[in-house]
This record gives structure tokens, sequence and C-alpha cells, in this order.
């Protein structure tokens, strides 16, 4: 089924311009072009469209509000900007409604290759309603203590970056929110970015504070979370230091190793979306399993890698990242040649997961041990076990 | 007269304290005191007369006997010469014949001493004395705060006789020119060792005081350790009795830091306008780069196809001179015809073409208009076409109003060349644009969303010209108009304005181009900003 994009600009030569440099992908998109926002809410009225693609600064309607209204008229269109403009108020004001930030003047193979992604996302999550309600998500709730410590951290005098970026590099939502800032061109270039630390220096404690205080882009939960999903939190941050931890023995360079950490801890990051939205849209979720509650995060589990793929996939998160949280379960989906943070994620949760109480009997139960071995990894297994209960014997003494 | 010196000369002089524990003498002496005209306060307890004298406001005479309970005569003396009061009392101990051997060690702490019994004309005479000495000390510490004063006053104080010779030079004077007060008095002021960087300064100083008005002159240079600075001074003559001149007073400061600070600010504005700007400008010149970017690149894929295709008919060519050219050749150049989309690439790449074109135009459109805006290092004026200047700044602020306002100008095509500071003018139209375009965004806001209009127009008025901006804006709310062109004066959010728009182009049309600025404004109909300058250029103020 051919793809159909939708493109805004109140320039009518930048969108011939893009037309033409296009015209190669004829094939495989379906693309249209139109002047302004009111124009565009009524092509996508008329027909759907995977993809909108909006200049920002327009007149009357600008970018951002037409972005605001497709986020809730047509939740299941993906929202890209693509913009000139470098005032920071403007930008802010498009960082909720838009998935991704392309600047102007971006290479048309930028362009392409973005719109190749989102459009590739589109199949990872085939459930329609699933996919309205995560393309509607412009933030993951933070666990609500580690918010409350940024919060204070933040309203100091002279906060550090390195303090902040410890409290960010715990939490999934902060976590997925600042790599969504530096990977998209939202405060200038774009870089290919994997460790929150480096994202928190690069976005700068100022715009932090705007994302905290001012946008709410670190939300919270309106109430008190239930044990099991707190639980949440935890499992992730040692999943995560355990990703890295294999990364780093099979001598990875320094990206891999933090992508393995990133994927690590948003590697569930699925299951918190849908256990936060289990209550606005109950319908949905008694679809997907009828066990399922904010009591019972677990039971999303068919389901939940590609949920939070697809997020952080509309975020524009790195690649590798993505395909560790999409296939965590069954990596050899994913066709792997070699290690990859997608390994490391995956035996990483398969250990955590054998540490819990009344599941050390399983012992291999949910490693792809033939995938292990045609990778040619099988005796890794053993180092990487040693320098997981390192952590894992660290972790206990410092608790 | 200083105050203190005042109120004792009318009030205190005819009192004095009496301290006597002998009961006959009180009598005796307040009776005397009163005689001689004295108002008189007694006590017969020495601690008492202290905490009297200690507490009084204003300088007292008192007369203290020898030995007194709690606290001896002299005792009292010794301590109100340690407290802070002691000049001004005057202190007369009554001494006994008996102790006059002790009588020098009496006079350590008082003022005087009076053998007992007391002689009546004696003690009137040391009152007399006594409230001399009060006078004099009072006078004398007066005089040493007016000098004190003078001295610590933060501008140039310099003091002339009628023949224009220094008598007085403050502090700040010997730290301008680096000329102390000894070395410099008596001499003219023209020829005192101030190093003035022009040679006539010294016939400029004899003709001000000739004409012996209030002069002022601002930025004369001088030499301070041979580093050229700048000053201001005003010269007033101190009229005499007889109408002629008692003499001058020259008040002035050195300038040269107000002024670089005043061109720091004349420079901080433009910059943050260039920063301003420069975020639009990214804006205007982005979207034309992405467009000739694009378009280059569809040429680029089109001439890879036209290339094959171009072979290919060249192979034709070949083929058809040997003979009859195969089926199949000619199936391949459809292929290829197909493949590239030649009708496509034949109607578009011409249009790729001009519209690439059109692009680098615009950039460079936007590039030399900034670079004619911001006229780098013109201190100078300038005959310029106003006219022109105007566009190149309607030019250089599009991206500010295109998408609230409509821009029309309604210029006289006859207007003569005005001399003038380009870029500050320039400036100063810019600022007047982005508030109009403020003013009419804020409408947009609050009400409909279409657009409003921006009117400049220019036209000649005998030897001036008038350039008027106009909006159709939300108008300037009749309370805050009297301080529209005060620095710093802001109605827009933090981070928005910096409050220096207006008080620059004020400064810029009337200080550097002796012109006027004003405005006429209507709630929710717009306001309309003029400005006038002269067509001959004057002289602009720093």
């Amino acid at each position: 089924m051919t793809k159909r994009i939708l493109f805004v600009d109140d320039e009518p030569l930048v969108l011939n311009g893009i037309e033409r440099s296009l015209r190669t992908m004829r094939k495989e998109w379906q693309m249209e072009f139109v002047l302004g926002g009111s124009e565009a809410l009524e092509t996508m009225a008329r027909n759907p469209f995977d993809v909108v693609i909006s200049d920002m600064r327009m007149p009357r309607m600008d970018g951002a509000q037409l972005l605001e209204q497709v986020k809730h008229r047509f939740p299941q269109t993906v929202r890209m900007a693509l913009s000139g403009q470098s005032d920071r108020d403007t930008i802010f004001r498009c960082i909720g409604p838009t998935h991704q930030y392309l600047s102007k003047p971006c290479d048309i193979e930028e362009i392409k290759q973005k719109l190749t992604r989102a459009l590739a996302l589109r199949d990872v999550l085939h459930h329609p309603e699933l996919k309205q309600m995560v393309s509607r998500m412009e933030a993951v709730p933070s666990l609500p203590a580690l918010l409350k410590s940024l919060k204070l951290l933040l309203d100091c005098p002279n906060p550090s970056v390195s303090g902040v970026s410890d409290l960010i590099v715990q939490d999934m939502g902060m976590t997925a929110k600042v790599l969504q800032l530096v990977n998209c061109a939202f405060l200038g270039t774009p870089a290919r970015v994997a460790s929150a630390k480096q994202a928190v220096s690069m976005v700068g404690l100022d715009n932090i504070k705007i994302l905290v205080h001012t946008l709410g882009l670190f939300s919270e939960f309106t109430d008190t979370l239930p044990d099991p999903l707190t639980h949440l939190w935890c499992h992730s941050l040692t999943t995560a230091r355990f990703a890295q931890a294999i990364a780093r023995t099979e001598k990875s360079d320094d990206y891999t190793i933090e992508c393995a950490f990133t994927a690590g801890l948003l590697h569930n990051i699925g299951s918190l979306i849908l256990a936060c939205s289990s209550e606005e849209h109950s319908s949905l979720t008694q679809e997907i399993t009828a066990t399922a509650s904010r009591n019972n995060p677990e039971a999303f589990n068919n389901i939940h890698p590609q949920v939070g793929a697809y997020l952080l996939g509309l975020w524009g998160l790195p690649a590798e990242i993505i395909e560790a949280v999409a296939w965590h379960h069954e990596p050899s989906h994913a066709k792997p040649t070699q290690f990859s943070p997608l390994i490391a994620v995956h035996v990483a949760a398969h250990y955590n997961q054998r540490r819990q109480p009344g599941q050390a009997a399983r012992k291999h139960e949910g490693l792809d041990e033939s995938l292990i071995s045609h990778l040619g990894l099988q005796e890794r297994l053993v180092f990487w076990e040693e320098a997981c209960s390192e952590i894992a014997a660290e972790r206990a003494a410092n608790a | 007269m200083d105050s203190t010196v005042s109120k004792l000369a009318a009030t205190r002089s005819s009192r004095v304290l009496l301290a006597e524990s002998d009961k006959v003498s009180l009598t005796h002496i307040r009776d005397l005191l009163s005689r001689i005209g004295y108002e008189v306060v007694t006590t017969e307890n020495g601690l008492q007369a202290l905490n009297f004298l200690e507490q009084s406001k204003s300088p007292e005479l008192a007369v203290l006997s020898w030995t007194l309970p709690e606290m001896d005569g002299i005792e009292v003396c010794r301590r109100l010469k340690k407290s802070s009061h002691h000049l001004n009392h005057y202190t007369i101990l009554l001494t006994p014949w008996s102790k006059q051997t002790e009588r020098t060690t009496a006079l350590e702490g008082a003022d005087a001493s009076l053998f007992k019994p007391v002689d009546v004309r004696e003690l009137r005479l040391r009152l007399q004395i006594g409230t001399q000495t009060i006078l004099e000390r009072a006078l004398r510490q007066s005089h040493s705060e007016t000098e004190l004063f003078l001295r610590c006053v933060p501008s140039i104080l310099i003091g002339l006789d009628s023949d224009g010779r220094i008598t007085r030079w403050n502090l700040t004077a010997t730290n301008t020119f680096g000329l102390e007060e000894k070395d410099v008095k008596g001499k003219p002021i023209g020829d005192c060792g101030i190093e003035w960087s022009n040679p006539e300064m010294k016939k400029e100083i004899d003709r001000w005081l000739r004409t012996a008005i209030e002069y002022r002159c601002d930025n004369l240079p001088y030499l301070h350790g041979g580093e050229k600075r700048l000053l201001g001074l005003t010269v007033r003559s101190i009229p005499s009795e007889d109408a002629n001149s008692d003499g001058f007073i020259v008040t002035g400061a050195d300038v040269t830091h107000r002024l670089s600070l005043e061109a720091q600010l004349r420079q901080s504005q433009k910059l943050e306008a260039i920063g301003q700007l420069a975020a639009g400008m990214a804006h205007e010149i982005n979207t034309p780069t992405q467009y000739v970017g694009d378009n280059t690149r569809f040429l680029k894929d089109a001439w890879d196809s036209l290339a094959d295709l171009l072979d290919h008919s060249r192979h034709l060519r070949r083929v058809a001179e040997s003979g009859k050219v195969a089926a199949e050749e000619l199936a391949k150049f459809d292929q290829l015809v197909e493949e590239a989309d030649l009708d496509y690439l034949m109607k578009e790449i011409p249009r790729a073409l001009e519209q690439a074109t059109e692009g680098l135009q615009r950039v460079t459109k936007i590039i030399s208009g900034m670079k004619e805006f911001s006229h780098p290092g013109s201190e100078e004026k300038h005959e310029i076409d106003l006219n022109k200047a105007i566009e190149t700044t309607i030019a250089v602020t599009r991206h500010e109003w295109k998408y609230s306002a409509d821009l029309v100008t309604r210029f006289d095509e006859n207007l003569p060349r005005v001399a003038c500071l380009a870029g500050e003018f320039n400036q100063a139209v810019l600022n007047l644009i982005i508030n109009a375009s403020h003013a009419i965004a804020g409408v947009a806001a609050s009400e409909d969303k279409s657009k409003g209009t921006i009117t400049i127009s220019t036209r000649q008025e005998g030897e001036w010209v008038e350039i008027a901006v106009a909006d159709t804006g939300t108008g300037i709310p009749l309370e805050i108009q009297p301080r529209m062109f005060e620095p710093f004066f802001t109605t827009k959010e933090v981070g928005k304005g910096t409050g220096q728009g207006l008080a620059l182009a004020h400064s810029v049309i009337v200080n550097r181009h002796q012109g006027k600025i004003w405005f006429e404004s209507e709630a929710g109909k717009g306001t309309t900003f003029f400005m006038k300058i002269p067509i001959k250029a004057k002289p602009a103020l720093p």
C-alpha cells in the first residue's frame, strides 16, 4: 500500500522544490502539497495521511497550531516540522505536538530518510487504536519521587548539570524526552545521541527548567502509583546497568554502550504507556488483554515492546535503541548479524528476570540460545553473567 | 552663617551653668551672674553638672567649683574634654587660694580658672572671652566642614578671581588634571598647567571670562598623562554689588567615560537589533536555501536520467547510419524515456532552473540589504536618498511584518538627498517598523486574524523632510503616552523588548540630527510616528 505524505508550507517555491526532488519516490509515496494550515486540515479530512510535514511560521494558522489540531483530529498521522525558525519561544511551542523536527535548510536525503523511517515504523504496530493513543502522547509520566527531586534540584540557585542528569538517566519518560530533543533538530543541529547524560548537557539546564516548569513535558501521575508499576523503574534501571555492563564486556564503542544502557532503561516503556493509559482507554486495553491493569503491567508482555518502539520511533530516537526495544523478546526477528544493543538488552532483561524471587529455577527460559550461538557468542555468556552479578552485588550493597 | 553659630549668637550666649556645693558661695555668684545679665542654671553636684553639659545640644558656658560632691570640678572638665561635646563648651574653674599651686593642673582640663572669692569684673571678662571662644570654635568647625564639602564634591570646582586667577581648586580638579592646589593657586586658569589639546583654548578661556555670562562647553579635549580625554565645563561669574564680576566659579567633569558608555549603549542596542534581525534573517535565508538545494538536487537526478538517454540516442544515431535500427533498440529508447519521466523533466527542468536562480537572487538581496542597512563605520553625515534607505530597512525587516501586515509606501519621489548618519537613521526606522508590526500583531492576536497595514510616507516641508510610519495596531493607551521615549520603558513581555527602541530613535533624531520625533495615537485605531530632520546637516551632539 502506498504511503501518503502531506507537505505544508506558505512558500510555494519550497513545495515545488520538494515535489521535484522527491519525484523519484512517486511510486512508493503519494505526496500532496498545500499552502497553509486550513487547506491542510481540509485535505486531511478528505483522505487520511500517514505523515504530515509542516513549516512552522505561516500566516494565520502557524505550524504549531496546525500540528496541535492534527494531533486531536487525525491522531494516527505522524507529525513532523520542517522549519527555518530559530526563535526559542516558537520552537518550544511546537515541541509538544511535534514528533520530529527538521531544520531548514534540510538536505532532501535527510528528509527522505526520516520519512522512510517514520513510514516503516507504521508497520511495527498494527493496532490502529494503539497507534492513535501513542501518537497523541506528548510525555511519558515520570516516577513521582524522581520528578520531585529534579524540581527541588532545579530550584536551587546553582544546580549542577551532573546532578540533574543523574536523576534524568534513571527515568524512562525524562530520558526519552531529552533524547527526542537532541536527536531531532529542535535545539539546533540534530545529533545522533544515545546517552541521556550527554543530551542533558546539550539541552542545557535553562531549557530543562522550561520543559519541567512551563511546558510540563516531564509529566506526573495524578494519583499514587501501585507498587508493581513503581517496580518497573527499578527493573528498568537494573536492566540498563546489566546491558551496559554486557556491552562493556564486549569492548563495544561508546555509542553502542550508551545505546545498550538507554535501550535497557527504555525496554519496558511500552508497559508504562499501556499501564497509564489503561484507565483512559479501558475498552482498548480490555481488547488487548482482559487481565491487564495498572496493578499488573506484566500482562502487556505481548504488545508492549512494539508500543514502546513506536513511541520512541515517532520521537526520532536512534534506530539501534528502537530496534532493541522493539525486539528484546524475540531478537531473531531483527536478524542480527553481530553483537548489538539489542543482544545486550535481550540478555540483560533475561538475567534480571531470573533474579526475581521464584524465577531462579528456569535458567535459560526466554533466552534465545540458538541466536546467541548462531552469532558465536555462547562462550561470552559466562563473562556477561559475571559482569551482571557484580553489578547486582554492587546494587544490593548500595541498597 | 552656619546654623550652630547663629543659634549660639541668638539664644545661648547669656546662659551660665553654675556648679557650687557651698550654699553661701552659690547664692553670691548666682547673684553676681544675674546682675551682669546672665540667666543662671545651678547645681550643687559635680556629676549633675557633667550630665547637664554632656546632654546639652547647644554650646554652654559653665562655672564650676573646685570641690563638688560625687565628682570634683577638675574631673568634670577632664571628662568633658574627652567627650565629643567638649569643643562646644567653655568651662571656668573656681580655684581657692589654697590650691594656688595646683592651678596649672586645673587648667589642663578647664578653659580658664578664677580665684575665689570671685571678682565680678574678672568674671564678666572671662565669660565674654568664653562666648567669643565658643563662637570662634563654631566658625572654625563650620568652615572646615565647608572645605571638606567642597573638597569632596565629585565634580571639578575651581574658583577664579576677577582676573581669572585660581583661588580655589578642589580634590576632583587635582585628580582630573593631575595638578595640586599649591601648584596652580594664583595662576591664570588658561595657563595653570592643564594640557589642552587645542592650542586656541587659552584665547577661548579669555573670551569666556570677558563676556562674564554663564558659559557651557562640552567635549573639550585635553591630555592627562598623555591620554586624550574629554571635559565638560561650565563657567559662571559671581556677581558683585557694583555689577562687575567678583570672580568666577568653574564647574565641570571629565565626560570621557560617560561618552564612551553612551556610545556603548548605542552599540549594544544596535547589536540587540541585529540579533533580533539575525533570527528573522536566518529564516528568510533558510527558505530560499531549502528550495535552491532541492531544485539543484532534482537537476542532478534529472541529469543522470538524461545522460543515459543521450548516450542511447548517440548509440541509435550510429546504428541508424549503418542500416536499420532493431526494434529492441527502439524499445530500449522508449523505456529510458519512460524511466526518465521525460515529459515531466522537459516541463520541470526550466522551472527548476528559474526558481533556483530566483532563490539565489533572494539570498543575495537579503545579504546586500543587511550590509547596506548596517553601514559599518559611517560616523559622518552623508547625503543619502532617504527613500532608498527606508526601502532597504523595509526589506531587512520583511520577516517581522509579513505575517501580520501589508506594508505600503507613499514616498515623495522628488525628495532631496538629506545629510544623514545612515546607519543610525536606518536603526531608528527599523525600530519604528518593528514596533508597528508588534502593535498590529497585538490586534491580530486579540481579534480576527486579518492582516493590518503599515504605511510609510516621506515628504519635504521647507528645509525639512518628514517621515511618517503609521500602523493600524492597538494604539498607545493615553496613560503611558508621556513615557514612550523613556529609556527602558517597555510594555512588552520580559525578553521581548528592552525599552530601548524608541529611546534610541529619539536620541538619533533629536540629538544626532537636530530633528524632531513625535506621535499621534488613538486606542484601537493605530499609531503614527513622525520624524522630521533638517535637509542641511547641523552638528550632532554626541
